[in-house]
């Protein structure tokens, strides 16, 4: 059964055997020039029929002489492979290849003519850019590996391929620089990869549960990207990539939590503006997590912390509200958080009027009617912007359910839950792993090298060494430009 | 308990030893030192604490000199060493009731502090429950965290001491004179009140062996106590400085008083929120103390794993707070008995550890030449 | 796996336990009596009376503050009713104004009655104190509503007022320095009430023991701030020259040197003040042309009169608000320590002398 068999007939019968049932499967016989029986095989959809008709059928139909070697057999496909068990066969079919049989031969030719409907390469969605490229990954892997090699032209970058799956064999690539990236990394990712026994994986994010360290964790461990730029500018820090097939994002690691603050954008920008938008995505960090708490705290437990008019002015807009703070928190954190999912959800242009509709009726509206006050609105409003600041969507939405402990911490036990809560949370933080590196790396631990390019980005020419955060093997970045770090590049 | 920790979870960096230190010297203490001083000195306190910053810089080289020959022993595996099972066992077992003793003190404190100042209607189990439980979560995982949550604490604090020049609305330099006008000999007595704020450097006895660079570690102590020092002379300066002697006898927490005068546009009653960010700063310092206690506890015992002590001790704590609600007095009491276990373990210890190491080289030296 | 989950769910209800426990505890803001304004006064009676007033946050009702009003049964129990209707009892948290009565502050020293907000550790002591000339009730009385909230109203006159040079401004903690610090005697805003209005009529000194000794009018309390070298704000005091007739003058900095001795048994203080000052307004003489050394001089010379004028007042007054003791203290130790419990006598009797010294930076626009 495992092998293939001389007897062209005998494979014919295999081969309707394995795949019966599926109508799409094309089965062509035909007679070489010399008159030898041939066979071919392929998928309808997945195929290049062009180069089928081109490439194979008409040169083996019109000019072939007897074939003793099927590596010999006249076809002008760029790659072709001779394999001799139907395992092989099986794959290759699938994976959008045709299989060439020809009578007396044990063997098969597969031939690389794959051409399945495929997107055309597009903006990325949820990581659009100003200045950077405007390209993203797409849905097949081997075109995902030809954007990065674009952007990389260099030997130093190998690529490992797995095949994880067992019912749905998906080739994973892991891509490194091999002279920056610690050895181990690679060890240890290459680890977890072949423990995965699993029958099908159809995206990275299910990828990210089988490889996180604490899997009961609520922050990400791992960064994924749908830009090939984002992708080698990780690749070029020591980071490694993992391409899965299928999926448009790209699976970036070691991560730590600062890093999902930081962009390929930042880069491009000028220096000073970039170390403004660090800074920024960093207040709205505090923002999401502390700010609906914070208020919490204040009107139900330390009103005396407000300035005496401003007390004034919450009160008074407090005074109709019939609920407790936490209440009123709630209902319009959930109501915002409904308004998002429902605006993804929705088509485009719905979309967007759903954002608008819903947060004139539930602000204006409710406020109106008593059932929220005019700060909370705010608040709300204000965390929401924030939380669309942070980057990295992962990290965002982890941040969005992470601020709910924090409100009913505040409810409860006021300023003093919010600390309680923070030191939880960043404990949490401080003691993760990703793939051997500390989480909270370059904070806690400290490692002031590292600080030029999180809170604020200093110019490039100062960032001489990778971060520290990757235990990358080989530090140099660059030489010396613009001598002392400033002035002019030399008369 | 998940997987037990190795060594490797234990190396801490020159920083995290630094900071660890730092932020372990500072406690509940400066909160209140400034009437401490001037109970017993008057506005001449800032020279007690200079004199204190000397002895504690010395006893604290002490403890490095002590503790490098032996460069991979902790205090708990010196001290049978070179005093034998028994006695090395007593004494750790002295060690461990001490850094226990201080954890338990703090945590006492800190509740008091947040009730008197924060959350006055909350009760004191609730709180003894919240607070150990970030406790627990930084002493399970060993000394990597408890480094890495000094230098997050100090990263997170050092705008507090800083915050203290906003209360100072109308500064008296006059108050300072004459100087030495209370006599030198309360100037000497107010150094044992200043020597207690220094306390903490201690944690050198533990920390060493797994500092990376042992070279550093005397400059390290050093730096500790520097920076101990700045934020002291600061809460002291500036409350000398805003208030009169008269007055600061009469404030119990004159640190914080001072904080209640800074108005911002968007924030008054600074102490509230100042006091409760003030709790992870105490527990920078319960948490190494609570780790030198299990840890002495499970090397005594020869276990392996310092977690059940942590929880055993947390545990007895929220029991504790059920059964015992401390008064103000009370834990004044506390506070003065830990102050003598602190000035005999870790000022005369030290000193006692350097010379009997020494002559226990020596005799050794004469009989194995 | 399966640990986790358990641990986990255990702790989640122990949270949950603790959850159930702390509840009910807070209340929300606009649930409590925020006092802004207290007040305490003798009524006619001698009885002890003490008003507060907190904001009415609903859009419904009318009034926007709330008055209450106590009143002990007789002078001999007020203390003790103090402790019923205290600062502590009501959430004090906020408050912004404290206005005592002239007529408690005559008969009474008012450090007890402040007490309550230097001990309970969740008071506001950043309150400003202020003396009314009158009855307090006056003040809380009186009608406000087109003006705002009485809260506001009160804090904002008096902040702006010393803003304006023309008091002083008495926070809480600073009264409290002031009363146990034997080197300075007490001082506080003094407030009255008009009809319709509320007005910031000067300074009330008061004596170490916190009783009332006099009252300082606004120009005099502008001219304390001088001396008390509280130049944060420029000072504006208006002068009769002889050569100008009367100017404005700004005062915008002042160098001050201070010489303290002990001579013929008595404390000996020389302060030179050198100010530094602009012409704002020149009101009657304006076309004669003055040089300006001759006014430099002439608003030096009336400078120092005024200020011999209030040092006089003041030392009658026996008081020593400008802390002349910070100097007698550092200085003069041991003759120090022999008047410290009497200051404000032994300051009666110091000799005093001010010289002054002006330099006009500008004549504003005009020449």
């Amino acid at each position: 059964m495992n092998h293939l068999s001389t007897s062209l007939a005998d494979n014919l019968e295999t081969a309707q055997h394995l795949f019966c049932q599926s109508p799409d499967l094309v089965i062509r016989p035909f007679q070489l020039k010399s008159e030898q029986r041939a066979l071919l095989l392929y998928f309808e959809g997945l195929v290049d029929k062009v180069s089928i008709t081109h490439d194979i059928l008409r040169p083996l139909i019109s000019e072939a002489e007897a074939i003793k070697e099927l590596s010999n057999a006249p076809v002008t496909v760029g790659r072709v492979q001779t394999v001799s068990d139907w395992t092989q066969v099986e794959i290759s079919l699938f994976t959008g290849k045709c299989v060439l049989f020809v009578d007396g031969i044990a063997e098969a030719l597969i031939m690389f003519t794959q051409g399945w409907p495929q997107r055309a390469i597009s903006e990325p969605q949820t990581e659009s850019t100003i200045k950077g490229a405007h390209q993203g990954f797409v849905e097949t892997g081997e075109q995902n590996i030809a954007l990065i090699r674009r952007y990389l032209p260099n030997h130093e970058l190998k690529l490992n391929q797995y095949i994880i799956g067992k019912r749905v064999r998906s080739t994973m690539t892991l891509l490194y620089l091999s002279d920056i990236v610690k050895p181990d990394l690679v060890k240890e990712m290459e680890k977890r990869l072949q423990s995965i026994d699993v029958d099908a994986i159809l995206s990275t994010g299910e990828l990210t549960d089988y490889l996180d360290d604490h899997p009961f964790n609520l922050l990400p461990q791992f960064q994924t990207t749908e830009r090939p730029d984002a992708a080698v500018a990780h690749l070029l820090q020591g980071r490694i990539a993992l391409v899965v097939d299928h999926s448009p994002t790209v699976l970036v690691g070691p991560v730590t939590f600062v890093s999902f603050f930081q962009t390929v954008d930042d880069y491009s920008h000028r220096w000073l503006v970039a170390s403004f938008l660090r800074a920024l995505r960093f207040v709205a960090l505090l923002i999401t997590i502390f700010l609906p708490a914070s208020y919490i705290s204040l009107i139900a437990f330390h009103f005396e912390v407000l300035p005496f008019k401003l007390l004034l002015s919450i009160g008074e807009s407090r005074a109709r509200v019939p609920f407790p703070p936490i209440i009123e928190a709630f209902l319009m954190e959930i109501s915002i958080e409904m308004l998002r999912e429902a605006g993804l959800r929705l088509p485009g242009p719905v979309g967007q009027t759903i954002g608008v509709v819903g947060g004139i009726v539930i602000g204006q509206a409710a406020v109106q009617a008593g059932i929220v006050s005019n700060i909370m609105v705010i608040i709300v409003a204000l965390t929401a912007i924030s939380s669309f600041i942070i980057p990295d969507f992962d990290m965002a939405s982890s941040l969005r359910l992470i601020r709910f402990p924090f409100m009913i911490a505040a409810s409860l036990f006021g300023l003093i839950g919010i600390v309680i809560s923070m030191l939880l949370l960043v404990g949490f933080i401080m003691s993760m792993r990703t793939l051997g590196i500390p989480y909270g790396i370059p904070v806690a631990p400290l490692d002031m090298r590292d600080w030029k390019d999180i809170f604020v980005r200093f110019p490039l020419f100062m960032l001489k060494q990778r971060p520290r955060s990757t235990n990358a093997t080989q530090l140099r970045r660059q030489g010396r430009n613009r001598k002392g770090g400033q002035g002019g590049n030399g008369a | 308990m998940r997987r037990p920790l190795s060594p490797e979870d234990h190396k801490i960096s020159f920083t995290q030893f630094v900071f660890t230190i730092y932020k372990t010297q500072i406690g509940i203490g400066i909160l209140t030192l400034p009437r401490d001083l001037v109970e017993t000195t008057g506005t001449d306190g800032w020279i007690s604490l200079l004199i204190g910053y000397a002895i504690a810089v010395t006893v604290s080289i002490l403890i490095i000199a002590a503790m490098s020959k032996y460069p991979n022993d902790t205090l708990y595996e010196l001290l049978p060493r070179l005093f034998g099972a028994w006695i090395g066992g007593g004494l750790s077992l002295l060690w461990i009731g001490y850094a226990a003793g201080g954890s338990l003190v703090m945590l006492l404190w800190s509740i008091h502090l947040t009730q008197v100042w924060v959350l006055p209607a909350i009760s004191s189990p609730t709180l003894m429950f919240l607070f150990v439980l970030p406790i627990c979560l930084y002493t399970f995982h060993g000394l990597k965290l408890v480094g890495r949550f000094g230098e997050f604490v100090y990263l997170i604090s050092f705008w507090m001491p800083l915050s203290l020049f906003w209360g100072l609305k109308d500064a008296h330099w006059l108050n300072f004179l004459p100087i030495g006008h209370n006599g030198w000999v309360n100037i000497i007595l107010a150094v044992k009140t200043t020597l207690l704020s220094f306390l903490g450097f201690e944690l050198a006895f533990i920390l060493y062996p797994y500092l990376t660079e042992k070279k550093r570690a005397i400059q390290g102590v050093v730096f500790a106590n520097t920076l101990a020092l700045i934020t002291y002379s600061i809460a002291t300066v500036i409350s000398f400085l805003q208030f009169s002697e008269e007055t600061l006898k009469e404030y119990v927490w004159p640190s914080l008083v001072l904080l209640k005068l800074i108005r911002l546009p968007f924030v008054e009653r600074f102490e509230i929120i100042f006091v409760a960010l003030y709790l992870v700063i105490l527990f920078a310092t319960i948490v190494p103390y609570l780790y030198m206690a299990a840890m002495g506890a499970n090397r005594l015992l020869r276990t392996k794993n310092h977690r059940y002590y942590t929880i055993a001790f947390l545990a007895g704590c929220v029991v504790l707070s059920v059964l015992f609600r401390p008064s103000f007095w009370q834990l004044q009491w506390m506070g003065r008995q830990y102050g003598k276990a602190g000035f005999l373990l870790a000022f005369l210890f030290p000193v006692f550890l350097w010379l009997w190491g020494i002559g226990y080289r020596f005799i050794r030296k004469e009989r194995h030449p | 796996m399966k640990r986790i989950p358990k641990r986990y769910l255990s702790l989640f209800a122990l949270i949950m336990l603790m959850a159930t426990c702390a509840c009910g505890k807070s209340t929300a803001l606009e649930m409590l009596q925020i006092m802004g304004v207290y007040g305490i006064d003798l009524n006619e009676e001698g009885r002890l009376q003490a008003y507060s007033s907190s904001p009415i946050f609903s859009r419904e009702a009318n009034k926007k503050y709330n008055i209450t009003k106590t009143t002990a049964l007789s002078t001999r129990q007020s203390r003790l009713q103090l402790d019923s209707m205290s600062i502590g009892a009501l959430t004090g948290r906020k408050l912004a104004t404290v206005l005592v009565g002239k007529k408690l502050l005559t008969e009474k020293s008012i450090y007890p009655y402040m007490d309550v907000l230097f001990r309970d550790p969740s008071s506001e002591i950043n309150a400003s104190i202020a003396m009314v000339d009158g009855n307090v009730s006056e003040i809380m009385e009186s009608e406000m509503d087109d003006k705002g909230r009485l809260e506001v109203v009160l804090f904002e006159e008096i902040e702006t007022s010393y803003e304006d040079r023309i008091c002083v401004l008495t926070r809480a903690y600073q009264l409290e320095d002031q009363l146990l610090n034997p080197r300075i005697t007490p001082y506080v805003t003094e407030i009255k009430a008009l009809p319709g209005e509320i007005k910031v009529t000067g300074t009330a000194l008061l004596s170490d023991d916190g009783k009332y000794a006099g009252s300082l009018n606004n120009k005099e309390s502008s001219l304390l701030l001088l001396l008390q070298r509280d130049i944060g704000r420029p000072i504006q005091l208006m002068l009769d020259l002889p050569s100008k007739g009367i100017v404005t003058i700004n005062i915008k900095n002042a160098n001050y040197n201070m010489h303290s001795a002990y001579g013929k048994e008595r404390f000996q203080f020389r302060v030179a003040v050198h100010a530094e000052a602009e012409l704002t307004e020149q009101a009657t003489n304006w076309k004669e042309n003055i040089p300006v050394p001759v006014l430099e001089q002439e608003i030096a010379k009336q400078l120092q009169q005024e200020c011999d004028k209030l040092i006089g007042k003041i030392q009658r007054y026996r008081v020593d608000p400008i802390g002349f003791g910070y100097y007698a203290k550092a200085y003069q130790l041991s003759r120090w320590k022999e008047v410290e419990d009497n200051w404000g006598d032994a300051f009666a009797q110091a000799d005093i002398e001010i010289t002054t010294r002006v330099k006009l930076t500008s004549t504003g626009a005009v020449k």
